[in-house]
């Protein structure tokens, strides 16, 4: 019987074999790959510590649970899958299955234990900080197809998904029904419930009122332990008793999963809180000429914390036009005289930072394609998401000023955004570069690294951590006895660390 | 410069967004729909793409399957004009271009599609001959008309029945149009689709010539495959600033004749119908309205759109060559396409495309929809006034 490395099985172009390095040497390396490395195709093997795997069993152990439909480990399919939106380098699996149902999910996390095989889990892949990329290989999980919207629960206000249903087809299924869940990032097409859980996502649209949705939201999971066991949490977690309350079991372990970047368990089942559909909406757009007036609105509109005046806030400035802030606002009310009342109380907090009032159908256009998604997006080159994350809310312009030293006059970069949006009592903070692939690669990466790492040291709490490719290299160190609590907690429900590994917990 | 390679800077423009997924599987993407993996969408198309330019695939079977595994319905065309503004549709055709260009591991039905246009001028290796057998004694035809009637060979040698409602609306209104008859090539549409783009400009030029030499003016389509081709494709292939004809779809002939008031409808037994749109001439060429109007102006029929219609619509499956060479996968799309079909509430699913019919209508006793499947040019012809 012939044994090989996983990841140099079907490799019909090169001899991947030359590249498999063991785990220790690539997570090494890969900290100061993600300060050097371009779009370079990586290697492709794992090893785990130099686990030998025997290819057929492998193969059709895989096939044996998803069917064989469901499993590929053909390099163009492999090669499909090996970039997220930013620009981290190629990371190519072993294989892929297409998991449809959780308990499709618990045998192949069996499986994978009993084969040390590392695991990665993704939805539509479009993370910006290498949430999910192989790192060492091995299995990729792609959860699109998982997409069925479960339940609709019109007297709890609920919605229950599987976790690769995208938020595009859950608003579709809500608005039948005269409801929407109000609360999302950009992207909705391509966007899974799934990936905003684990990210502890958010986005501009009614982030000021609602917060992050894919915290504030969730109700309750499903998920899938890394020793295969599948839970509930919430009051899903009782036989019989509907999905409707995420507390008052004991401990909030929904809170496990959200945010834990798929290190903790694969989400498989979510019911998130939903709302009617506002029989008013509206919008305004402003301009600023300074970040400190920006953020007294943004302060003013969610001090009334619980009552707050709009749904969405989101102001950005281009680094080719400093001193001009745009900011897009989307207004409800469940009644009109609400909503006028609402719009005039935001005239007069904006008039007093000295807002000039544009184009209200900018900002309609924008928080009208949420779902559908934004037009003309890559114009001026593919994105690069940078120093991304929540800060305190008297900080913004610190921030901004940082931003704007490091793109303006640093580096003199011209098309990159600084972009905020509140959320009850703090902001979501982000730069967003468009460059040209794969010229650019290298001075985005140089830039980007000295963002994550300037705003990290100023306190920001990011986004999303990911792995050596993403920000996981400058966080090393910084969060104390909370990180080595969570590393006790992966060890404790992996311990075979074959979830995610050097994925958030190194 | 190998065909794929110069489409490496569009290749690059992806942002991998994923706005080319559409949503979810049965929502946008046919191909991502039958295939599952990521590697049937676009976004998945241009990864694997930029690994082939840069010698890292090996063009193995299974890699040529994927690669022929698209409808080229444009849907992921129209999705990235939100986005990176790639012609997927382009880039597509360009890795089979490559693929076919190596020569390895071709599909057979592709090598077969290619020897019958090249020996017997049509895709389904038919003689030469079968491409009139439509015409029937009591249609007219005037070889000296200006207008060019061009069936193209789905029509002619599948589908007669909407030649020959086609060739009976021109007559009843006294249009007089003229054939190419055995002169008539397939246009090449199937031969772009496969990336057999050097035999496809040799018929080009075979059908140019033709054309130009009977001092034809305007030509006449059923097939909004020849449509695109004729009218868009011809010029690149051939070098052309701008073709020595114009071509029109009979959907906006028939249309046209109708708004100057020399079609008139009689009144119809009451029926629903719904209109599919082909995505040739949907999507990928703008057309959407005329055939809507035409079948509204018809008295006694309640017109009523599918959920996903015009540039959203779903692909009927029969494109991009898959039924020829996959038809099992071409029949997954179309089950697709009849089920939505049918909770429209119509009873009748219309089209403009002769591939659309075919492919619609085999797959309607598996679908158990029974909706009756016809062409735009068969209900006109059925509701003229005579």
């Amino acid at each position: 019987m012939s044994f090989f490395y996983i990841g140099a099985k079907r490799s019909t172009t090169t001899t991947r074999s030359q590249d498999l390095v063991n785990s220790k040497r690539c997570v090494k390396s890969a900290a100061t790959d993600a300060l050097n490395a371009g779009a370079e195709s990586s290697q492709s093997g794992f090893g785990k510590g130099g686990e030998r795997v025997n290819r057929s069993d492998l193969y059709e152990g895989l096939i044996a649970i998803v069917g064989t439909d469901n499993v590929t480990d053909l390099d163009f399919d492999l090669h499909s899958y090996s970039r997220d939106l930013s620009p981290a380098r190629e990371r190519v699996a072993s294989i892929v299955a297409r998991p449809k149902s959780s308990s499709e999910v618990s045998a192949i996390v069996r499986f994978a234990n009993r084969n040390r095989l590392p695991v990665y889990v993704r939805g539509c892949g479009c993370s910006h900080w290498a949430a999910w990329l192989p790192v060492h290989g091995g299995l990729l999980l792609d959860m699109c197809a998982m997409e069925d919207v479960l339940e609709i629960d019109e007297n709890n206000l609920t919605a229950t998904v599987q976790s690769g249903c995208t938020w595009y087809k859950l608003d579709r299924e809500l608005r039948k029904k005269g409801l929407t869940y109000l609360s999302s990032e950009m992207g909705g097409p391509a966007m899974t419930v799934g990936g905003s859980i684990i990210k502890a996502g958010g986005g501009p649209y009614g982030t000021t009122k609602f917060g992050l949705h894919g915290q504030c939201d969730v109700l309750g999971v499903e998920f899938v332990l890394p020793t295969g066991e599948i839970v509930r949490t919430g009051s899903g977690a009782y036989l019989g008793v509907p999905r409707f309350r995420r507390y008052g079991i004991g401990p909030d372990l929904t809170g496990l999963l959200i945010g834990s970047e798929g290190t903790l368990g694969i989400l498989t089942e979510a019911t998130l809180q939903v709302r009617p559909i506002p029989e008013a909406e509206d919008y305004l757009s402003f301009t600023f000429e300074n970040w400190n007036d920006v953020m007294e609105v943004g302060d003013a509109i969610t001090r009334p914390f619980g009552d707050e005046i709009v749904y969405g806030f989101q102001a950005g400035e281009e680094s080719n036009a400093l001193g001009t802030i745009t900011v897009q606002i989307h207004l409800y009310g469940y009644d009109k005289e609400m909503l006028e009342y609402r719009k005039r109380k935001l005239k007069e907090i904006c008039e007093k930072y000295k807002g000039k009032e544009g184009d209200e159908s900018v900002s309609r256009e924008f928080f009208n394609r949420v779902t559908t998604g934004l037009k003309g997006i890559f114009d001026q080159g593919v994105w690069h998401f940078t120093g991304c994350g929540l800060i305190p809310m008297r900080r913004l312009p610190e921030f901004n000023e940082v931003w704007r030293e490091l793109i303006s006059r640093k580096y003199k970069f011209p098309t990159c955004t600084f972009g905020a949006w509140t959320f009850p009592r703090g902001w979501t903070i982000y730069a967003h570069l468009r460059y040209t692939e794969p010229d650019d690669n290298e001075t985005i990466l140089t830039i980007s690294n000295e963002m994550n790492k300037k705003f990290i040291e100023m306190g920001i709490i990011p986004f999303g951590i990911g792995g050596p490719d993403g920000s996981l290299p400058f966080i090393r160190g910084r969060l104390g006895s909370y990180y080595e609590l969570l590393r006790s907690v992966k060890k404790a429900l992996d311990p075979n660390d074959i979830l995610q590994p050097s994925i958030l917990v190194e | 410069m190998s065909p794929l390679s110069s489409h490496l800077q569009e290749i690059m423009k992806c942002g991998r967004c994923g706005y080319c997924l559409g949503g979810y599987m049965a929502e946008t993407c046919p191909a991502r729909y039958v295939v599952g993996f990521e590697s049937g969408a676009a976004k998945g198309r241009m990864l694997a793409a930029r690994a082939m330019i840069e010698g890292r695939l090996e063009y193995s079977p299974k890699l040529v399957e994927r690669i022929y595994t698209c409808f080229l319905c444009g849907a992921c065309k129209t999705k990235c004009e939100d986005a990176a503004r790639i012609d997927t549709v382009k880039v597509i055709k360009a890795t089979r271009a490559e693929v076919f260009n190596k020569g390895t591991n071709i599909p057979k039905e592709v090598e077969a599609l290619g020897t019958a246009v090249e020996t017997r001028h049509n895709i389904f290796a038919s003689a030469p001959e079968k491409r009139m057998a439509w015409i029937t004694p009591d249609i007219r035809i005037n070889e000296s008309a200006e207008l060019l009637y061009f069936p193209g060979c789905a029509t002619s040698v599948k589908l007669p029945e909407i030649a020959q409602s086609t060739a009976r609306i021109l007559n009843r209104i006294r249009e007089d149009f003229s054939i190419l008859g055995t002169s008539e090539w397939c246009c090449g549409n199937p031969l772009l689709s496969t990336g057999q783009n050097e035999l496809a400009r040799e018929v080009a030029r075979h059908n140019v010539e033709e054309i130009k030499r009977r001092r034809i003016k305007h030509v006449l389509v059923s097939c909004p495959g020849c449509y695109r081709t004729l009218s868009l494709e011809y010029t690149e292939l051939l070098g052309l600033a701008e073709m020595p004809f114009d071509v029109i779809h009979t959907s906006q002939l028939f249309h046209r004749l109708a708004s100057e008031g020399k079609m008139s409808f009689r009144e119809m037994p009451e029926q629903v119908l719904t209109y599919h749109d082909p995505c040739e001439l949907g999507r990928l060429s703008s057309i959407y309205e005329e055939p809507r109007e035409l079948i509204r102006q018809i008295p006694g029929i309640r017109f009523v759109e599918m959920d996903r219609n015009r540039e959203n619509a779903w692909c009927c499956g029969g494109g991009g060559g898959v039924k020829l060479v996959y038809p099992t996968q071409a029949s997954k799309v179309a089950l697709v396409r009849l089920k939505e079909a049918r909770s429209s509430g119509a009873k009748g699913i219309v089209s403009s495309c002769p591939t659309c019919k075919w492919n619609l209508k085999e797959n309607v006793e598996t679908a158990r929809s029974g909706l009756k499947v016809m062409d735009l040019s068969e209900l006109i012809h059925s509701s003229l006034i005579r």
